[in-house]
């Protein structure tokens, strides 16, 4: 009976987890403060215990315990959006670290950052030499976003002064096979155009297409489940090359 | 709570918690 326990509850679990993860928001792990990550990481033990906790009696227990938490986190999420001064107390302020190329050793103790992880982010910056940075701020979410002295940035168009049009974003057309119809009428085009594009390249099915794409510059990309490749170049140790 | 509330609160929560899902995304909301 155990076991029929086990699973019912897992299904709610996973469910439960689904829902108020969708419901909570779009967040990327990287993008976490420590608050977001520790309150995830919390979020998931309950879930845990509601899915193997075998006393019947507690899983409506575990059910509100999940469900306030996430109450209370959208509540925090929400008050945070409306109130500046809360935001600042919920998540935090970015914190300058360097400034004029001078660390701000302060600033560092205060924040529990110390030199080492600063080095390592700003190498991963490619940052070597602290002289040429401007500003580094750690931010709310551990990053670092680092401006680098105006002669030690690199070169762009605009300072070579060559023209440069303007770039848009590439639309999918095709899908696993699928036509976007929504994304066809919203660049102004129709599946006959599509159609004939993809019969230009030989593809008699649209099943033969996993991905097409139209580019901002109107050129068309179109990847094929047989790409014809020959033989593929195999990065791993693996003796078998793979099909292509 | 006997395993067969257990299920049917698993259903009833699954069934309403996607719908609204499905309904947040249909309204753009999500």
């Amino acid at each position: 009976m155990e076991i029929i326990e086990v699973i019912v509850q897992t299904f709610l679990a996973f469910f439960a987890i689904l829902i108020y993860t969708r419901i909570l928001g779009k967040q990327q792990i990287g993008q976490l403060t420590f608050f977001e990550y520790i309150n995830g990481i919390t979020f998931g033990s309950i879930a845990a215990v509601l899915a193997t906790d075998v006393d019947p009696r507690r899983t409506l227990f575990h059910m509100i315990g999940l469900s306030l938490f996430a109450v209370l986190t959208f509540l925090s999420g929400y008050l945070a959006m409306r109130s500046r001064p809360l935001r600042k107390v919920i998540a935090g302020e970015p914190t300058v670290v360097i400034h004029n190329g001078k660390i701000l050793e302060d600033n560092i103790a205060k924040m529990q950052y110390n030199m080492d992880e600063l080095l390592i982010q700003l190498r991963e910056k490619n940052v070597f030499d602290i002289g040429d940075v401007e500003f580094a701020i750690v931010e709310p979410t551990g990053g670092l976003s680092v401006q680098l002295k105006s002669q030690a940035k690199p070169v762009t168009r605009e300072d070579l002064g060559v023209p440069s049009g303007y770039e848009g974003i590439a639309v999918e057309l095709v899908m696993d096979g699928e036509v976007i119809h929504q994304n066809l009428r919203q660049v102004g085009l129709d599946e006959t155009w599509l159609l004939d594009q993809l019969k230009q390249r030989g593809v008699k099915s649209l099943k033969e297409v996993p991905l097409a794409v139209l580019a901002s510059d109107g050129g068309l990309y179109v990847d094929l489940t047989n790409d014809q490749l020959g033989t593929v170049i195999d990065i791993s140790d693996n003796p078998e090359p793979p099909a292509g | 709570m006997s395993v067969l509330e257990e299920a049917l609160l698993s259903i009833v929560f699954i069934i309403v918690g996607m719908w609204f899902i499905y309904y947040l995304v249909k309204k753009e909301r999500l």
